[in-house]
């Protein structure tokens, strides 16, 4: 679901280099931030702040006409923050009827003994789905420019539970448990969507870029002095994005 | 002059019984032992053809029993290719009673085939249900996990069920030299690969197809005294026979087999005959309800079966309700999508 139209001030910077143009979603933001404090010129075109330049959203998302020639002009490398909620959606909190999967990377991983067992391929099948708008955005976004697109991985999912638990508009889900989905399973879920993303980048020639090492604990959840709301990653994660994209266009 | 023949009702005689009744009014069934009440819960198991007797069970309102059904997460399309909701648990195409039994000793730990696992290029394959898992799993660990999680489903249906119905697909089939434990499908042909030294080819006769099916009604017994059985055999033909001979021939016998051997078991208690068989293949249908490849069955064929079903075996004949999902999705998706959104508007809200 596209939030309704809001329209913020677009991020300015003064340097020398032709600004790095960023399009996507809420994924964007920390990086707009970073931009801000950092005096890092960026060139942000957020879907989130305004969702007027996407036009047939879902079925054939496109942009209106002077976007189109904006990213059709622009001669850098475009960096993608297009969706990268999917995960999210999927298992934030705790279904109903608990489910776990075996991540085939890390099938060392716990199941949950109170969760049912769903093929990762079925689970990969519905992550697909659920991010097929976004991924035909960024095919769009690739059809547009002839330079160098980079998606940005989402952020790693947060370990502390109790801290997500105060971000949850829970009133959203009578009847429905109320409890954040187990760590093992939301760090799945995020390694598997950046794995379906990935693979879907790899066939559209499109670059995938890996989260920030430095920005996770030993298990490879998102260190806390990145948290922002549980979802998005805050400034500082922005901070060391700006550092990567640098580094790609170097 | 007076005979046995004399004064039989007309569905006993050829002519008005099937020559002279219009082909959808055929209705060999007659008398059926037991009826199935709307609160019974039904399982359905067996070749493919059950996949229409579980279809119709869950389209006409009655409490078809899924003990193994797909995640509401997963779309409609998705479920199908992962083989959810065909029958009342994730086993596949049950072709032969020896199948069927096994499966019950395998659910209940009694057998552990030493073919345990069929591993192609890191996909691990059940070599008992090949294809209910498209390529097979990712990893040893899933497919342990998801069998463990199968075999609780099939005793949960085994002791949950008020009647199960089996329909009966083949005789011919092929086993393991080591165990005798027998494929659903020859080794090579969905996953695995043959080794004429480790399988061969079994043709099961009426007394093997009588015994098989004799023991499992005792075992199912013992798990779930009152359970009944309602018996069919497929009318789809072989794709193809192991013996060298026609395969209609195959086909004949091979279905002579079930059709004798359920006969036999259609007379001990709670046991009963559907002749969903008969309904398909009658001459008074002159083969419409074979699809262009002949071997597929048409929809007429399946609804003339199932409504004969509900007539006869049901309390009530039931009542035809939407052609809805055979796993609805519930609405946690959409929730969360909201609850995301509103997470991300705050986000912005609060840099």
């Amino acid at each position: 679901m596209w939030p309704k139209f809001r329209r913020s001030p677009s991020v300015v910077a003064s340097v020398d280099q032709l600004p790095m143009l960023c399009i996507g979603h809420s994924h964007l933001h920390c990086v707009q931030a970073a931009s801000a404090d950092t005096g890092i010129a960026i060139d942000a075109i957020n879907f989130w702040e305004d969702n007027s330049v996407v036009l047939d959203y879902p079925d054939n998302p496109a942009l209106t006409p002077p976007l189109q020639q904006r990213l059709r002009d622009y001669s850098g490398t475009v960096f993608s923050f297009i969706g990268g909620s999917a995960h999210t959606v999927v298992g934030l909190l705790s279904h109903p009827r608990r489910f776990d999967f075996v991540l085939p990377e890390a099938p060392w991983l716990p199941l949950n003994a109170q969760s049912e067992v769903i093929p990762v391929d079925a689970i990969r099948s519905l992550l697909f789905e659920q991010a097929q708008p976004f991924l035909k955005m960024m095919r769009y976004v690739r059809s547009l420019t002839r330079h160098r697109v980079v998606h940005m991985e989402p952020p790693p999912p947060c370990s502390d539970e109790q801290r997500l638990r105060r971000k949850i508009p829970w009133s959203l889900f009578p009847g429905m448990l109320r409890e954040i989905a187990p760590r093992p399973l939301r760090y799945k879920l995020w390694r598997l969507h950046s794995q379906v993303v990935a693979d879907f980048c790899a066939e559209h020639d499109i670059a995938f870029a890996a989260h920030p090492r430095q920005t996770i604990d030993a298990e490879g959840f998102l260190l806390g002095d990145f948290f922002h709301d549980g979802i998005h990653a805050n400034h500082k994660y922005g901070a060391l994005l700006l550092q990567q994209m640098r580094s790609a266009t170097a | 002059m007076s005979h046995p023949y004399s004064d039989i009702p007309g569905y006993r005689r050829w002519r008005s019984g099937v020559a002279e009744t219009p082909p959808a009014d055929l209705d060999p069934v007659v008398a059926f032992p037991f009826r199935i009440s709307p609160q019974d819960r039904i399982a359905a198991a067996g070749s493919c053809f059950a996949q229409h007797v579980a279809r119709h069970l869950r389209l006409h309102g009655f409490q078809f029993l899924d003990t193994e059904p797909a995640h509401p997460l997963l779309s409609e399309e998705t479920a199908r290719k992962f083989g959810y909701g065909f029958f009342s648990a994730r086993f596949g195409n049950i072709y032969t009673s020896r199948q069927l039994l096994q499966l019950l000793r395998r659910a209940y730990g009694r057998f552990q085939p030493i073919d345990d696992v069929w591993q192609e290029a890191n996909r691990y394959f059940d070599p008992f249900r090949p294809s209910v898992q498209p390529n097979g799993f990712a990893t040893r660990e899933e497919y342990a996990a998801d069998r463990q999680q199968h075999f609780a489903a099939v005793r949960c249906m085994f002791e949950q069920a008020d009647v199960f119905v089996f329909t009966l697909g083949l005789t011919e089939c092929w086993v393991s030299l080591e165990d005798a434990a027998v494929y659903p499908m020859c080794p090579g042909t969905v996953a695995g690969k043959f080794d004429p030294r480790r399988h061969a080819f079994l043709n099961l006769t009426v007394e093997d197809v009588v015994a098989d099916l004799s023991a499992f009604l005792v075992e199912l017994r013992t798990a779930n005294p009152r359970v009944k059985m309602v018996l069919t055999v497929s009318p789809v033909p072989l794709a193809a026979t192991a013996v060298d001979r026609h395969v209609w021939v195959s086909t004949t016998a091979s279905k002579a087999v079930l059709r004798v051997a359920a006969e036999r078991l259609a007379g001990t208690p709670g046991v009963a005959y559907f002749p969903a068989y008969e309904i398909i293949t009658s001459p008074s249908n002159r083969a419409s309800y074979f699809a262009e490849d002949l071997r597929s069955i048409r929809e007429e064929g399946v609804g003339h079966v199932m409504g004969l079903f509900f007539r006869h075996a049901c309390a009530q004949p039931g009542k035809a309700i939407a052609d809805t999902a055979a796993t609805a999705q519930d609405g946690f998706l959409a929730y969360m999508q909201d609850a995301v959104d509103i997470i991300c508007d705050e986000s912005r809200l609060d840099p």
